[in-house]
């Protein structure tokens, strides 16, 4: 019975931890003291009443790279509806942490967002995240509604299709 | 250990992180002063590369210190200098000091390990743990090594 009991508190420890960071749940802050690129240190407390699409990415990472361009098209085409995109860049490799290549590689790929860099990967594990690229919709109540990992390219049409609609359904609210 | 008793473990390791639950353990037989190379596979989900810079670590049961081992094998064509396609066993070489006690002395794995996945377009990191045991000083039976499994996504 005790064992039971035992089981029973750490099988529910499980699916809370399991589930913690998923959709419908506050959006874990930003661990702060990464720089910043595009933008002055900030928080994603600043960004409520707005969309926020969070990118976990590295640059080095080349389906990182090749979903920059669907994110440039959404970043022109709903800024002006709320959306707000912000880049967590996680290392990968050993060249990823130094600040300077990332500032040079935004700008290689005309990234005009605020990304911050995550060399520690502290907002990376607040998020549980284990994925290049992952993204975070939060929606204007800083409530996380939705995670998607993968390449969004013309490679991966479903995938953008899966992302765009759920970041029109949370704008539309 | 009763199959109860695993799966509070499992609940447990889960809980605070680790993914021993995909992983399953080994068992190897040395006898004192000998050596004895312990042995574990990693199993990704299929169309995974293994990113070279992953880390596997064993915790030598004598003396405490880790041990790394590196991965090799094959490399992935589409970017042979960072990955590889599929890959060895992972082999530590372990001394058993003589007059070491007979008995089962625990084995435990560590490893970072990136991976990357064309199909999903993804790549992903993972810490992930594993045991094993050394039986030293008893009739030796049948090794088994150790497997440790990259979740699917």
């Amino acid at each position: 019975m005790r064992v039971w009991l035992v089981l029973g508190l750490l099988v529910s420890g499980v699916l809370a931890l399991s589930f913690s960071q998923r959709a419908g749940n506050p959006a874990p802050a930003l661990i702060p003291g990464g720089q910043w690129f595009n933008s002055p240190p900030t928080s994603l407390q600043a960004y409520r009443g707005k969309v926020v699409l969070l990118n976990f990415f590295t640059y080095s990472c080349y389906n990182c790279q090749n979903s920059v361009p669907t994110l440039k098209d959404w970043y022109s085409k709903y800024k002006g509806q709320g959306l707000e995109i912000l880049g967590v860049h996680t290392p990968e490799l050993s060249g990823d942490y130094a600040a300077a290549n990332v500032k040079q590689a935004l700008q290689r790929e005309g990234i005009t967002w605020p990304v911050v860099q995550d060399n520690d990967s502290a907002t990376w594990q607040a998020y549980a995240n284990h994925y290049w690229p992952a993204f975070y919709l939060i929606d204007r109540k800083g409530v996380v509604r939705y995670v998607q990992a993968g390449e969004i390219s013309s490679s991966y049409p479903n995938s953008i299709k899966s992302l765009q609609a759920q970041i029109e359904k949370v704008l539309g609210e | 250990m009763s199959s109860l008793r695993l799966l509070a473990l499992c609940a447990l390791l889960l809980v605070t992180g680790y993914g021993l639950c995909a992983s399953e353990s080994g068992i190897f037989y040395a006898q004192p002063g000998q050596k004895v190379e312990v042995r574990l596979e990693l199993r990704l989900p299929p169309q995974f590369a293994l990113q070279k810079r992953s880390q596997f670590w064993l915790i030598s049961p004598f003396a405490g210190k880790l041990l790394e081992a590196k991965a090799s094998g094959r490399d992935w064509p589409q970017d042979p200098q960072h990955y590889l396609q599929s890959f060895d066993l992972l082999v530590w070489k372990l001394k058993v000091p003589a007059g070491t006690i007979a008995g089962r002395y625990p084995l435990q794995f560590k490893a970072t390990v990136y991976a990357c996945d064309e199909g999903l377009g993804l790549c992903q990191k993972h810490a992930l743990k594993a045991v094993g045991s050394l039986v030293v000083g008893q009739q030796e039976g049948t090794s088994k090594l150790v497997r440790l499994e990259l979740p699917r996504p």
